[in-house]
C-alpha cells in the first residue's frame, strides 16, 4: 500500500515572529499563551437545566523563552509598565496572528551555564484582551509600524569568557553557572463597569534571587549559627558582553543581596560542588 | 418527605426566582408555666404570635425579579398597611411580608442578592417535588459588575457609560431593612393588620478618594463629588443589545455616617463610604 500523506504541508516556524510592541524579539525558543473564558455554572433550586454565566476576570498567561543573542527587551518591564505583544504566524493571513494588550511581567529569569548561550525566560499576565488580529484590531494592528525587526538587528552573543560576575564571596572562584530570577508581584485594580482593570499596581516587594554553581576552590562555608549577627550582604553585578567585540549586551546590578542558601556536595569521582544562593528585596 | 434541590421550586407572587439557597423556619412562641406543687412545668402556654421566616439567596434577573418590585412598592406606598405576597417554597406556602433586601456588586462578578420575608398567619401545604418545566435561562438576563454604570441615567445608552467624570466605584453593596409591625388585638390569634413603620437603606461604596466627614454629615454625592445620585445596573444583555433591562440604586439624600480605609503591604487603599437613608 502506498504511504501517502495528505494535508497542508509541513509546519514551519520560519515565518513566525513575536514582537514586543513594535520591536521583534529574536532568538525565541518557545512561546505559550494560555487563557480560559471566565464562566461558571449557576444552578438554582427547582431547575434541571443549568445556566452558564460570566463570572470573574478575563486574563491570560503568557510565557516566552529566548536566547540572549541581541538586546534584552524584557528587563525594563520588571518595573511598573506593561507591554503589548504580537505573534505573527505568517504574512499571508494577518487575521490569524495573535495580539494582546496590557501584559505585565510576573517573573523574569536569566540563566547561563558553561557552553551555553544565556537564556531569558519570562512569565506575564495579560489583562486587557488577547485574540486574533481581526477580532481585536480589525486587521489594523501594529504590523504596519514595526520599527525594528530581527533582520535589522546585529547579533550579540555572549561567551562564558565574556560574562563578568562581581560578588565578593565569589572572588577567585570557578563559576559553572548562574540563575537569576526577578519576581514582580502585581495587584490589578478592577472597578465596576469595566472588564479590564483600571490600573495594575506593583503590589508588595520585588524579590531578586541569584544562585551560582561553583566548583569549590577555597570558599569558606558560612556558619548557620552566625546569623542574624552576620548577614553576609553582597553587591552583585553580572555583565554580559558580546564575545567578539566586547559590546555590552546586558548588565544586572543589585545591592545588598543576602546569602540565604549554601549547598555543598562531594563524591569520590567528582570535584567538590558548591551552590550559593543570594536574595534581595526591592521596591 | 425530603426533596432533592432540583425538585424545590421557589416562587414569589407567582414568579419563580433563581434561588441558590433557602432557609425556612416556623415557630410558635411558647413558655413553660410553673406553679407551686408541681415538679417541672404545668404546661407550655402561648406567649406570643406564631411566625414564619424565610431567607433566600438568589441570582436576580432584571425583568423577572419580584423582590425588587415588592421592595419599591413598599417604599413608595403612603398608607401604613402592607400587602402580603404569596411565597411558595417546595409546596409550602403562605402570605409573607418583605423584611429585608440586599444586593452586592463586585467587578466582573455575577451579582447575587438575598431577601428575607416574615409571615404572621398560618402556612399550608407540604413538601412536594416540582421543577420549572423545561426552563431555559439566558445569561443575558443576569446582572454582572461589568455592566454597572456610575455616570449616567440615559436610558438609551448601549452598554455602561464611561466613568471618567466620577471617581471609580470598586464595589457596591445595598441593604434595606424594613420595620414591619403586626397589629394584634385581643381575641385574635393572628394580626388584623401588618404595618410598615419605615425602613432604612444602607449603601456601602468603595472608591479611591478620601474626604473627611463633617460634624453634621454630608450626602454621599456631595462628599465624593459625584455628578449623579444613582448607580445603574444593566444586565449582560446590554452588551449586545439583547436585553435593555436595568435597576437603579438611588442614594439621593443618603447621609454618610462612616468613612474608613485599611491598607496593608502589597495592597491597595480602598476608601469605604457607608451612608444611610430612611424612608
Amino acid at each position: 500500500m502506498e504511504n501517502q500523506v495528505f494535508g497542508k504541508g509541513r509546519l514551519d516556524g520560519s515565518e513566525q515572529r513575536f514582537f514586543l510592541g513594535t520591536e521583534e524579539v529574536p532568538g525565541i525558543q518557545s512561546l505559550n499563551y494560555n487563557y480560559s473564558f471566565p464562566f461558571v455554572s449557576s444552578p438554582y433550586l427547582g431547575n434541571t437545566k443549568i445556566p452558564v454565566v460570566r463570572n470573574g476576570n478575563a486574563t491570560a498567561s503568557f510565557s516566552l523563552n529566548h536566547l540572549l543573542i541581541s538586546d534584552d527587551l524584557f528587563l525594563p518591564y520588571t518595573g511598573s509598565f506593561g507591554f503589548n505583544g504580537y505573534l505573527m504566524k505568517g504574512r499571508r493571513n494577518l487575521e490569524q496572528n495573535v495580539v494582546f494588550t496590557s501584559g505585565y511581567l510576573n517573573s523574569y529569569n536569566c540563566s547561563c551555564s558553561i557552553g551555553q548561550i544565556p537564556q531569558i525566560n519570562i512569565e506575564a499576565t495579560i489583562y486587557n484582551g488577547i485574540g486574533n488580529d481581526s477580532f481585536l484590531f480589525g486587521g489594523n494592528s501594529e504590523t504596519n509600524t514595526i520599527s525594528n525587526s530581527s533582520s535589522a538587528k546585529s547579533l550579540k552573543i555572549a561567551h562564558p569568557g565574556s560574562i563578568t560576575i562581581n560578588l565578593n564571596d565569589l572572588t577567585n572562584q570557578t563559576i559553572d553557572s548562574f540563575n537569576l530570577s526577578i519576581s514582580v508581584p502585581r495587584t490589578p485594580i478592577y472597578k465596576l463597569g469595566y472588564s479590564a482593570p483600571e490600573k495594575i499596581e506593583k503590589g508588595g516587594v520585588t524579590e531578586v534571587s541569584c544562585s551560582f554553581i561553583v566548583k569549590q576552590n577555597d570558599y569558606l562555608l558560612k556558619s548557620i549559627g552566625s546569623y542574624p549577627f552576620s548577614e553576609y550582604k553582597n553587591n552583585l553585578s553580572i555583565t554580559i558582553n558580546d564575545f567578539k567585540n566586547d559590546i555590552n549586551i546586558l548588565t544586572y546590578s543589585f545591592k545588598n543581596m543576602r546569602l540565604f542558601n549554601q549547598s555543598y556536595g562531594v563524591s569520590p569521582n567528582n570535584e567538590n560542588v558548591l551552590s550559593l544562593a543570594y536574595q534581595g528585596f526591592y521596591l | 418527605m425530603s426533596l432533592n434541590w432540583q425538585n424545590v421550586v421557589v416562587k414569589i407572587n407567582g414568579s419563580g426566582i433563581k434561588a441558590q439557597s433557602v432557609s425556612f423556619s416556623n415557630q410558635s412562641s411558647l413558655s413553660p408555666t410553673f406553679a407551686l406543687g408541681y415538679k417541672g412545668s404545668v404546661n407550655d402556654s402561648v406567649n406570643g404570635p406564631q411566625t414564619s421566616e424565610i431567607s433566600i439567596n438568589y441570582t436576580p434577573q432584571a425583568d423577572q425579579d419580584p423582590n425588587w418590585g415588592i421592595l419599591n412598592q413598599y417604599k413608595a406606598q403612603t398608607l401604613p398597611e402592607l400587602q402580603p405576597y404569596l411565597l411558595n417554597i417546595g409546596g409550602i406556602s403562605g402570605m409573607f411580608y418583605l423584611n429585608s433586601y440586599s444586593i452586592n456588586f463586585q467587578p466582573n462578578n455575577l451579582v447575587g442578592a438575598s431577601v428575607s420575608y416574615r409571615c404572621f398567619s398560618p402556612i399550608s401545604g407540604e413538601l412536594t417535588a416540582l421543577t420549572y418545566e423545561n426552563e431555559e435561562v439566558e445569561f443575558t438576563g443576569f446582572f454582572n459588575g461589568l455592566t454597572v454604570s456610575v455616570d449616567t441615567t440615559d436610558p438609551n445608552i448601549l452598554g455602561p457609560a464611561p466613568q471618567e467624570n466620577n471617581p471609580p466605584v470598586y464595589a457596591l453593596n445595598y441593604d434595606t431593612a424594613l420595620d414591619i409591625n403586626p397589629v394584634y388585638v385581643i381575641g385574635n390569634k393572628f394580626p388584623i393588620d401588618v404595618q410598615l413603620n419605615g425602613g432604612e437603606e444602607k449603601f456601602s461604596l468603595l472608591t479611591n478618594k478620601f474626604n473627611n466627614q463633617t460634624f453634621s454629615g454630608k450626602t454621599l454625592q456631595s462628599l465624593i463629588n459625584y455628578n449623579t445620585t444613582q448607580i445603574t445596573a444593566y444586565t449582560m444583555g446590554i452588551l449586545n443589545g439583547s436585553n435593555n433591562s436595568r435597576i437603579y440604586i438611588n442614594f439621593s439624600g443618603g447621609i454618610v455616617n462612616n468613612t474608613s480605609f485599611d491598607v496593608s503591604v502589597g495592597g491597595y487603599t480602598y476608601i469605604t463610604y457607608n451612608c444611610t437613608k430612611q424612608f
